[in-house]
């Protein structure tokens, strides 16, 4: 998994996360979004374009984030979900908790 | 389970109980579907995602349950057939934690998925105890051609 953070604004940080978000990385994906809330980023975009893969343990990475982010006053947002983590976010419905958008600047722009 | 049927595409792989090897799982899934399309099984792609994210599942519960250190090794064979799939894990990690009944935890939970997704990902999900010391897993998917 290669993580690489992008600062579009001051108080948003974007993530993109680059093969399997599962067991074997979880914790640092959850470690990088934690950093960038601490660091001022309470707004999180979560890139899943080049993620093929998702399990329950990097479900509960996001899940971390989008906690912490959202006792920062921010959020976290997914965007670019691919066919398999959508069928994750259903299967579990995280989907409600978890927005999806289509694209980086979407998840940026909305709300 | 049809008696007396051979499977049109089978894998067997032993590997060790540890978070960075899940990669051989991830081959293992590819290769027995890839040599299904071979001879004609192709199954929507939601079915196959769904098999494939119950398997790792299943995988990553026993790595958990083998701890960091390692030492447990474990067997798993896929065997897929013309209307199904099924994976048989077996596995001499000791008695893994099952909690009574595998309910998706709130929202909010950050662990306590993974049994819960398996259920809702295959049709049947079995667990046994062999000879004390060995674990089986059984997972069976109906696959409707399309």
């Amino acid at each position: 998994m290669r993580i690489n953070l992008e600062a579009p604004n001051p108080r948003t940080a974007v993530l993109h996360l680059n093969g399997r978000l599962d067991l074997g990385c979880a914790a640092s994906v959850k470690t990088s979004i934690l950093q960038a809330v601490e660091d001022g980023q309470p707004f999180v975009v979560v890139d899943l374009e080049h993620v093929p893969f998702i399990d329950s343990s990097g479900l509960g990475a996001l899940i971390g984030g989008l906690r912490a982010a959202r006792a920062a006053g921010g959020d976290l947002r997914i965007a670019n979900a691919g066919p398999q983590a959508r069928m994750i976010l259903e299967l579990t419905t995280l989907d409600r908790v978890l927005t999806t958008h289509d694209t980086i600047e979407a998840a940026l722009g909305s709300g | 389970m049809a008696v007396g049927s051979a499977p049109l595409a089978l894998r067997r792989v032993q590997m060790q109980a540890r978070s960075d090897r899940l990669e051989g799982i991830h081959g293992a899934l590819e290769h027995v579907w890839a040599a299904g399309e071979d001879r004609g099984i192709r199954p929507a792609l939601r079915a196959r995602m769904e098999f494939d994210l119950a398997v790792i599942e299943v995988a990553t519960n026993i790595c958990e349950h083998a701890g960091p250190a390692g030492g447990v090794t474990f067997e798993l064979e896929l065997s897929l057939y013309a209307d199904r799939i099924e994976a048989r894990f077996e596995d001499d990690a000791g008695p893994p934690v099952l909690p009574a009944r595998a309910e998706m935890p709130p929202h909010t939970a950050e662990s306590g998925r993974g049994l819960a997704i398996v259920q809702r990902a295959v049709d049947e999900m079995r667990y046994e105890r062999l000879g004390g010391r060995n674990n089986l897993w059984f997972l069976r998917k109906q696959l409707q051609p399309y």
